[in-house]
């Protein structure tokens, strides 16, 4: 079972390129077990420097991030990654590598310096090949996958990966509407059953308000809203943020569908 | 992932052994098995050798074996590298001779080679040292030029980089060798990538560099696969990217240049051999690395008794050879990749 915990961002200002520019602005957010939350914005808002700023890919001028009461930002990479999984933007996998090849590579934060798993690492990179439907693939080469189904095997590899928080930076793009909420619905179950932490990156605001239980905004590196999703995504803020006219409408489920009217 | 590894390594190990025994027994003088094993057998258990043997102990014990197991030596380090700059690189064309190691390298060597050192037990090994120095700085410039966005090497960038350090070099190793009047066709044969040192001497001082490098480069082979996603990925999975790359970067170089320091700048290999085991086992560098040791060890001495023997009593540069195969492979490359289109 997974070591439950609470991932706290207190006042994290995050510095990205070869300027010290700072690009994202005194962020605080606390990504409980079990919960999703979704991050959204405009492009270029800063979401996916965050996120580097949270695994120690871009540099962290000020604030703490801590998990459990360990700092996450003095941790080592390997450690790190015991704590923290990444689902990328899909950009495909290089070929050569069987979905079972990639999906164990999931277990790299622990296993040992040529990749041999145990019994135990084996078992977790099978039970993440089923709990996302690709144990089928597990011989077929990545280079022939579907884009479907890519994002499938790299969040098995998150899953067979452990860790209390999984990140996923726009696990949607490319997929038509169908696999969209077929891969958020295997998302959100894994989190539930799991007690796992989802931080979901996200450009649709719909599937946004039916996944996810917090939202945050962010716009030009600054946090505009955090708090319970409905009461986030409010059509006046939503418009300034985007620049456009949005309206919402209410439904019975209490999950709001938002859209620019034509 | 056409073949199982097991079976290729199994393969490729036994061509290795018959290659050293064709280096041993073809020449300008043949021998036959018979005498040789006798004269072998005679040897390691130390009995005096008969009159009518003592000729073929000198063939094959100071001229034929040193020299095959050189051409083992360095195939090996050329195709092991040659795979692991692609690793690094994430780009197929990263060859040692493409990227400019090799040239780096050789210059390295030509300027150990051309100071008067006091001490002559020194001397020899000067030449792998200088030539690890020079082929560091190469593959550092190209790693830091031929990066784009901080993540992607693209190829025009890569060989662009390669090209210009290459030539470079190649033009200071020119410079050097006429300035100081070396006999013009050793070195003109060693340019071109000919083995024309024989005797035991390079083989003991190349000996453990290749080695230490082969090893290192192995160790770092289940990394390397990790980080064919991208830096990125690899620091989220658990990886330290820029210290395997400084590492893969140091092994790869010091079994390159140790290698290239005695051998010359024999080309190709490093390309020709990682594309061919790649295409019959798929993209895990912990199959890829040591298959492309036993590959490069048996292409090159394969390519050096053609070279020797093809046209007797003229013998040429191994890297003639390479050079000749690489120009079809590298139309093979082009051709499959409009094919995938």
């Amino acid at each position: 079972m997974i070591h439950p915990g609470i991932l706290r961002i207190e006042r994290l200002s995050v510095a990205y390129g070869d300027a010290d520019r700072v690009t994202v602005r005194d962020v605080s957010l606390e990504l409980r077990p079990g919960q999703i939350y979704g991050l959204i914005g405009p492009n270029g808002s800063g979401k996916t420097t965050l996120i580097r700023g949270l695994t120690g890919r871009a540099r962290a001028v000020s604030g703490r991030i801590s998990f459990d009461g360990a700092d996450v930002l003095a941790l080592n990479a390997r450690k790190r990654a015991r704590i923290i999984s990444i689902v990328p933007q899909s950009s495909g996998i290089p070929g050569g590598y069987s979905v079972f090849d990639v999906v164990a590579m999931g277990r790299t934060a622990y296993c040992g310096p040529f990749g041999q798993l145990t019994a135990a690492d084996r078992e977790k990179v099978e039970s993440a090949l089923r709990s996302t439907r690709v144990a089928s693939l597990r011989d077929k080469d990545c280079a022939f996958l579907s884009g479907g189904e890519v994002q499938r095997v790299l969040i098995a590899r998150a899953i067979a990966q452990d860790t209390p928080v999984i990140i996923l930076d726009e696990p949607t793009a490319h997929l038509d509407f169908r696999y969209q909420i077929r891969l958020l619905d295997l998302v959100s179950s894994y989190s539930r059953e799991n007690g796992v932490a989802v931080l979901l990156i996200l450009h649709d605001l719909n599937l946004a308000a039916r996944y996810t239980d917090r939202t945050m905004i962010l716009a030009q590196g600054s946090v505009v809203a955090s708090g319970a999703t409905s009461a986030v995504l409010e059509p006046e803020r939503l418009s300034e943020v985007y620049r456009i006219p949005m309206e919402r409408i209410e439904r019975g489920s209490g999950k709001p569908v938002l859209f620019a009217p034509s | 992932m056409r073949f199982r590894a097991g079976p290729l390594t199994l393969l490729l190990s036994l061509g290795v052994a018959v290659m050293l025994g064709l280096s041993v027994l073809i020449g300008p003088v043949s021998l036959d098995l018979r005498s040789v094993l006798m004269t072998i057998g005679k040897k390691f258990s130390q009995s005096e050798i008969p009159a009518e043997l003592a000729k073929i102990e000198t063939i094959v014990f100071t001229l034929r074996l040193p020299r095959a197991l050189m051409l083992l030596l360095t195939g090996a380090a050329l195709g092991c590298s040659g795979a692991s700059y692609q690793g690094l690189f994430r780009n197929p064309l990263a060859d040692p001779f493409l990227i400019g190691v090799s040239a780096g390298a050789g210059l390295g060597a030509v300027i150990a080679q051309s100071i008067a050192w006091r001490s002559q037990t020194f001397a020899p090994y000067a030449r792998p040292l200088f030539a690890l120095g020079f082929g560091i700085f190469v593959v550092v410039v190209v790693f830091l030029i031929g990066r784009e966005h901080g993540n992607d090497f693209p190829a025009n960038r890569l060989i662009l980089a390669g090209v210009a350090m290459n030539s470079f070099c190649s033009a200071l190793i020119s410079f050097i060798l006429i300035y100081f009047r070396n006999n013009f066709l050793t070195s003109m044969s060693w340019m071109m990538g000919g083995i024309t040192l024989s005797g035991w001497i390079p083989v003991r001082v190349i000996l453990i560099p290749v080695t230490a490098g082969l090893i290192g480069q192995a160790a770092f082979a289940y990394p390397l696969n990790v980080l064919q996603f991208g830096d990125e990925q690899a620091a989220a999975l658990g990886l330290e990217p820029k210290k395997i790359q400084r590492r893969v970067i140091f092994f790869a170089t010091l079994s390159t240049s140790a290698a290239i320091s005695f051998a010359g700048v024999i080309g190709f290999v490093g390309l020709i051999i990682p594309h061919a085991v790649r295409f019959l086992i798929g993209s895990d560098y912990r199959k890829i690395l040591p298959l492309s040791m036993l590959g490069g060890g048996f292409f090159l001495m394969a390519a050096d008794l053609l070279a020797r023997r093809a046209f007797a009593p003229r013998e040429f540069p191994v890297g003639l050879i390479t050079a000749l195969s690489g120009a079809p492979f590298f139309f093979w490359l082009l051709y499959r990749r409009r094919a995938e289109r």
